[in-house]
């Protein structure tokens, strides 16, 4: 099937890197420029630099929800103490329980009655 | 050196992928002569060849991840190296066939009438193999330079080993043809 007619040519005149130290030397050229892409390579598997490219965003996302939660404490705080107490008694108790709580004294018997009375009503 | 030789293809990949520079340079040191004679037979101009073949290597590298197969990594590398040689031609709008430049050699003052034969092997051989298609030109230096089997070169270009046996052996008959007699036959 085949007619190699004699055998295969001799092509040693263009293979170039048969020389070993032209060989040698076309490695190192190679290795030279693939070398930043190496060192890329080899920074990204450290595990020092794993773990600082995954703590960075997550430390700066903690920093974010502690901002907010402070703020937001704050102003609550702030908001509870601008309320007078006399207020929030006067909104959420009953007119007779207000009375002898603003006066700050135990009730007396006509009061209890009069607080169960009101409620009822 | 011994351990790199015997570690597989898919081993050295997986430790040039972390960014180890023996691992790499074992891969690059093991498929350079393959790769240049790819880019050889595509470009016609050894120096040509030899820039995309080195070329290749640094894009084998930068697109390593995309290496499905690392059992395969010399088909996936040697496709660069034929596509990095096609667009390389299209870019420089080389002729098919265009002259082979010389090719310096690094023994050239080491044995002077040694290189003057060869230098004038080499010219005789450049302008034989402008004749040739690039197919023709890819299966007869795969073949005679690189010692690729036919089953080798039909898995390269995709082409069926009956067909390029039929390429090879045109090929070397018209390099005879144009050679004549004063050709070196290694058989």
């Amino acid at each position: 099937m085949t007619n190699d007619e004699g055998g295969s040519i001799d092509f040693g005149p263009f293979d170039v890197y048969a020389d070993v130290e032209r060989r040698d030397a076309a490695v190192a050229r190679i290795l030279g420029a693939a070398a930043p892409d190496l060192l890329r390579r080899a920074e990204v598997r450290s595990p020092v630099v794993m773990l600082a490219r995954w703590s960075a965003p997550a430390l700066a996302l903690v920093t974010v929800i502690a901002g907010l939660s402070l703020m937001t404490l704050w102003r609550v705080e702030r908001r509870a103490r601008e309320v007078p107490l006399a207020t929030v008694t006067e909104v959420l108790l009953p007119t007779p329980v207000s009375t002898w709580v603003s006066e700050d004294r135990a009730p007396s018997k006509s009061d209890l009655i009069m607080a169960v009375e009101g409620e009822s009503q | 050196m011994e351990r790199a030789q015997s570690e597989s293809d898919a081993h050295l990949v997986s430790r040039a992928r972390q960014g180890d520079s023996p691992a790499f340079g074992e891969l690059v040191r093991r498929h350079l002569r393959s790769a240049y004679a790819i880019a050889l037979a595509a470009l016609a101009i050894p120096a040509d060849a030899e820039d995309v073949c080195q070329d290749s290597f640094i894009i084998a590298l930068e697109r390593l991840d995309e290496c499905r197969d690392p059992d395969r990594f010399a088909a996936w590398l040697f496709r660069i190296v034929r596509n990095r040689a096609h667009n390389f031609r299209r870019y420089t709008k080389l002729r098919e066939g265009a002259p082979l430049e010389t090719v310096e050699r690094a023994d050239n003052a080491q044995n002077p009438e040694r290189d003057a034969e060869r230098g004038e092997l080499r010219d005789r051989l450049s302008t034989a193999m402008t004749g040739l298609s690039e197919v023709q030109r890819e299966v007869v230096i795969l073949h005679d330079m690189n010692g690729w089997k036919h089953r080798e070169i039909a898995a390269l270009l995709g082409l069926p080993e009956g067909t390029v046996r039929s390429h090879l052996s045109y090929a070397r008959r018209e390099l005879r043809a144009r050679l004549g007699t004063q050709l070196n036959e290694k058989d």
